[in-house]
């Protein structure tokens, strides 16, 4: 058993975040290593691409040690984490666009290959989100999927509420209109 | 009554489209394994690791602030001991200079907001 699954063990949530506030590595390691298959979960939503999910969800982790002291435990751990990933998802994809065109096709066949690892999920349903911009599905998927108040989902996006609101709106509305224009071809 | 049934038919097209992306994205949640995730014992050295790069740059951009601060006292005690007059003069003028830029400053915020009042 290492330190940190002792740790896990022995200790409860809220006395882990305060040792990891305070620096603790065994703290800090265990609560990333609880959250982070939610945290991938998450990151493979947004991005739709396994591999990328993962990339961003390392870089995620390590923005997590590096400002683990401007973590505040009145929101939580869960929380605050989904906040990172959202603004190094947001940062990366802001970076993206400025490269060249093959990286849309790229993410067209990391999203089949998506498709084939979860048939549970539609290749309609993976093309109207894909088709959101990520503002949108970000605020989207904060809102429907994980339940997030207007107010949590601008903190987590770096916007106002009635920004959030006015995305997880436009985004909805987005996403019946590709829906119904894919059910219209079907 | 048409206007209240399209409102309805619309809201129901919404809730269809929640459930939808609700209902595949569990199903999502569900078939993506857990494996793929660092172990422990991984996440511990990462953080080690990443907690050992920030010290160092914390260390290396107090290191370089006192290298600067002691340049600066060093030319300022040089100036002092070697040419009193002119750096007495150079103190002066700084002052002056100084104390005229928050005259100026304090004086174009009072007309800022007579300005306003008006």
């Amino acid at each position: 058993m290492t330190d940190s699954s002792k740790l896990a063990a022995d200790i409860s949530m809220g006395s882990r975040e305060a040792l990891a506030r305070k620096g603790s590595p065994e703290a800090l390691a265990s609560l990333l290593h609880e959250h982070y298959p939610f945290l991938k979960k998450y990151l493979i939503k947004l991005t739709l691409s396994l591999p990328h999910a993962e990339d961003l969800a390392q870089e995620t982790a390590i923005r997590a040690i590096e400002g683990i002291r401007s973590y505040r435990s009145e929101a939580k751990f869960t929380t605050w984490l989904l906040q990172i990933a959202t603004h190094a998802f947001l940062d990366d994809r802001r970076k993206q666009d400025r490269r060249s065109r093959w990286l849309r096709a790229y993410r067209d066949s990391e999203r089949l290959r998506l498709q084939q690892a979860c048939p549970g999920l539609s290749i309609e349903l993976l093309e109207a989100l894909e088709a959101l911009s990520v503002e949108h599905r970000a605020a989207v998927l904060l809102k429907h999927y994980y339940g997030y108040s207007y107010e949590e989902i601008g903190t987590m996006s770096g916007v106002s509420p009635g920004t959030a609101k006015s995305r997880v709106h436009h985004g909805l509305a987005r996403l019946r209109k590709e829906l119904d224009a894919h059910e219209g071809m079907g | 009554m048409k206007e209240w049934d399209e409102k309805e038919s619309a809201n129901g097209m919404e809730m269809d489209v929640e459930a939808r992306l609700v209902r595949e994205l569990r199903q999502l949640d569900r078939e993506v394994p857990d494996e793929g995730s660092p172990g422990l014992s991984e996440l511990e050295g990462l953080v080690r690791t990443v907690q050992a790069r920030q010290r160092q740059a914390l260390l290396r951009d107090l290191l370089l602030f006192w290298g600067v601060a002691a340049l600066v006292l060093g030319v300022v005690f040089c100036a002092a001991a070697f040419a009193l007059v002119p750096y007495l003069a150079a103190q002066l003028l700084v002052t002056v200079g100084a104390a005229a830029a928050c005259a100026l400053k304090l004086a174009s915020g009072r007309k800022a907001a007579a300005h306003e009042q008006e």
